[in-house]
């Protein structure tokens, strides 16, 4: 027969708050998770992606002196489309700028030196003055395997302003 | 910037790919406190609860707090997905030429002379509603070598004002093809005449440069040349030399399509009045020599430490920009992609380059995604226009040396 003393009832007494202690602690996790999860930010709203041109009306460069007088001399010719390179004036900006189709840095130099070669023999004296800006292929670009310095006209310096 | 430890950047530098370090320390401030701050929250919260356990449940509180804490710090993890996007065409610009001479253009090579003129070279508006004739002449000389197998393909563009190019004319007046013509053999010092008249009439060509580009190409001591003409008439009021016509279609589908040319148009409208300070050169100069290294005016250039754009801005760099947009998903592409040659990303919404070794994928500063406020977001990267401006102000701000082509062609600045 089972006696209700405090021996025999301390295992039932200890199961019993276990069992309560369970389930307060189940209790108290669900609602500690639940508004552990509700002060996390907000995803931010993307904002709306409208996005213009705007106009381009373009500006003339600035240029060295006798820049008009040394393009005169090409003008005429202009564009002018030869083995690997294709010389052009856009007159919006006032500027020479010569395409250069090449696959390695070796081939970009010979190419843009035949160019020079080709504005000198049609007159121009200086052409540094021409202020060129010389156009790698997009290979040369991806690669980087071209040193900026070589999309300078030779002997000259990038800038336009001669003093520098 | 020279004063700058961020190791990443030199490396950077020296890969020749070109970063960027102005507001470089700030911005990353700025995010460790931001992160600090959400962090040092939650992590306050657990404490808290961790408290309330512990007073309840004595011992068993300890591996609930831990799984709590586990399932607290994990959440704010962002996963990118993965992507797939398919090449975009994008309208060809064509050259126009100018004034009286537009019509006729000479190419030369040492095997060969090609010319083309046309007649007449401006028509007016009037002229092609009711319709006008217009005479083409291309002839093809012959140097030292004998040429054979001469074949002239023929190829006429349409390029009105404000409108995208488009291809046009394969038929003379008569209806003969002008498409290609066979020449066949020519002896040295012999040249031969081609002569056709194409008829112009309709609305199309109003305020147009109709381009028409003649290719000869040839064998010649069993090696295959070619060498190319062209010849243009101005109708109406064509845009200009220069080409400071947007080049997009219109059609948000495709994207926003831009060229180097009317964003070098944009450089010399915003820059040319400006001096670049450590350089004392003309910044519009500066700006076009810096851009065609970087990026030669593709929109889609993207580099290996996740570079995007003409001026090729890293994620940290770009975001202390001055008129970068947060939240925003302006554009989607990859180095893959544009080694492809994708031509179009502004405007086509999607994932952004991610940096591939040498460079970390998971630094702050390679990545889109962390600094610009969630998965696809840009902070509007990839509108080029933006990169212009952003770039006119930080060469104000005296930051050229962060480019490494500013480097190379203004040797001793820096």
């Amino acid at each position: 027969m089972f006696k209700l003393t405090l021996t025999n009832i301390k295992p039932l007494t200890i199961l019993t708050s276990l069992t309560v202690v369970l389930i307060i602690t189940g209790l108290l996790s669900l609602i500690f998770i639940k508004y552990s999860r509700q002060p996390s930010p907000a995803s931010p709203t993307p904002i709306p992606y409208n996005p213009s041109i705007p106009p381009l009306k373009g500006r003339e460069l600035k240029q060295p002196p006798n820049f008009e007088k040394e393009l005169e001399k090409i003008k005429k010719y202009l564009p002018y489309d030869s083995e690997g390179f294709r010389i052009e004036y856009r007159q919006t900006l006032k500027m020479v700028s010569v395409n250069i189709l090449a696959t390695n840095p070796d081939d970009f130099i010979k190419t843009r030196q035949k160019a020079e070669n080709f504005i000198k023999s049609l007159g121009v004296q200086d052409l540094c003055t021409l202020n060129i800006f010389w156009m790698p292929s997009q290979d040369l670009i991806i690669n980087k395997s071209l040193d900026p310095k070589e999309t300078i006209t030779t002997g000259c310096f990038p800038s336009v302003n001669p003093k520098s | 910037m020279a004063k700058l430890s961020f190791s990443p950047v030199s490396t950077l530098a020296q890969a020749g790919l070109s970063k960027l370090a102005v507001g470089f320390k700030k911005t990353t401030d700025s995010l460790s406190d931001s992160a600090g701050s959400a962090m040092g929250s939650a992590t306050n919260s657990l404490i808290g609860g961790l408290s309330a356990l512990l007073l309840v449940l004595g011992g068993i509180s300890l591996p609930i707090g831990i799984a709590l804490a586990i399932f607290g710090v994990s959440v704010g993890f962002i996963s990118l997905s993965s992507f797939m996007i398919s090449d975009i065409l994008t309208p060809t610009i064509f050259f126009s030429k100018e004034g009286d001479e537009a019509g006729e253009s000479i190419s030369e090579t040492k095997l060969a002379v090609i010319s083309k003129t046309v007649t007449p070279t401006k028509l007016t508006n009037d002229d092609v509603s009711a319709g006008k004739e217009a005479t083409y002449t291309i002839t093809i000389s012959t140097k030292s070598q004998t040429l054979e197998n001469i074949v002239i393909d023929n190829r006429t563009t349409v390029s009105p004002r404000g409108a995208s190019a488009f291809p046009d004319f394969k038929t003379d007046s008569a209806g003969n093809d002008i498409t290609s013509f066979s020449i066949g053999t020519l002896n040295p010092s012999e040249s031969r005449t081609i002569t056709y008249k194409i008829f112009i009439q309709g609305d199309k060509y109003k305020n147009a440069t109709i381009s028409d580009t003649a290719t000869a190409s040839f064998r010649a001591a069993d090696v295959v040349n070619s060498v190319s003409s062209s010849a243009a008439i101005l109708v109406g009021e064509p845009p200009p030399p220069g080409d400071c016509t947007p080049a997009s279609d219109g059609n948000p589908a495709n994207g926003i399509e831009t060229t180097s040319e009317e964003l070098e148009c944009y450089i010399a409208q915003v820059a040319a009045g400006k001096i670049e300070p450590k350089s004392r050169d003309n910044m519009a100069n500066v700006m076009i020599r810096v851009m065609r290294m970087e990026s030669g005016g593709r929109q889609c250039a993207a580099g290996t430490a996740g570079e995007i754009g003409v001026f090729q801005y890293i994620a940290s760099t770009w975001r202390a920009g001055i008129k970068s947009s947060p939240d925003t998903d302006s554009g989607s592409g990859s180095i893959s992609e544009y080694r492809s040659g994708r031509s179009t990303c502004w405007g086509i919404p999607g994932p952004d380059p991610v940096a591939i070794p040498p460079y970390d994928p998971s630094s702050i500063d390679f990545n889109w995604p962390t600094n610009c406020g969630g998965a696809n977001k840009d902070c509007g990267a990839w509108d080029p226009y933006a990169q212009i401006d952003n770039t006119v102000w930080k060469m104000e701000q005296g930051g050229a040396c962060i480019w490494e082509a500013y480097k190379k062609l203004y040797p001793g600045i820096c």
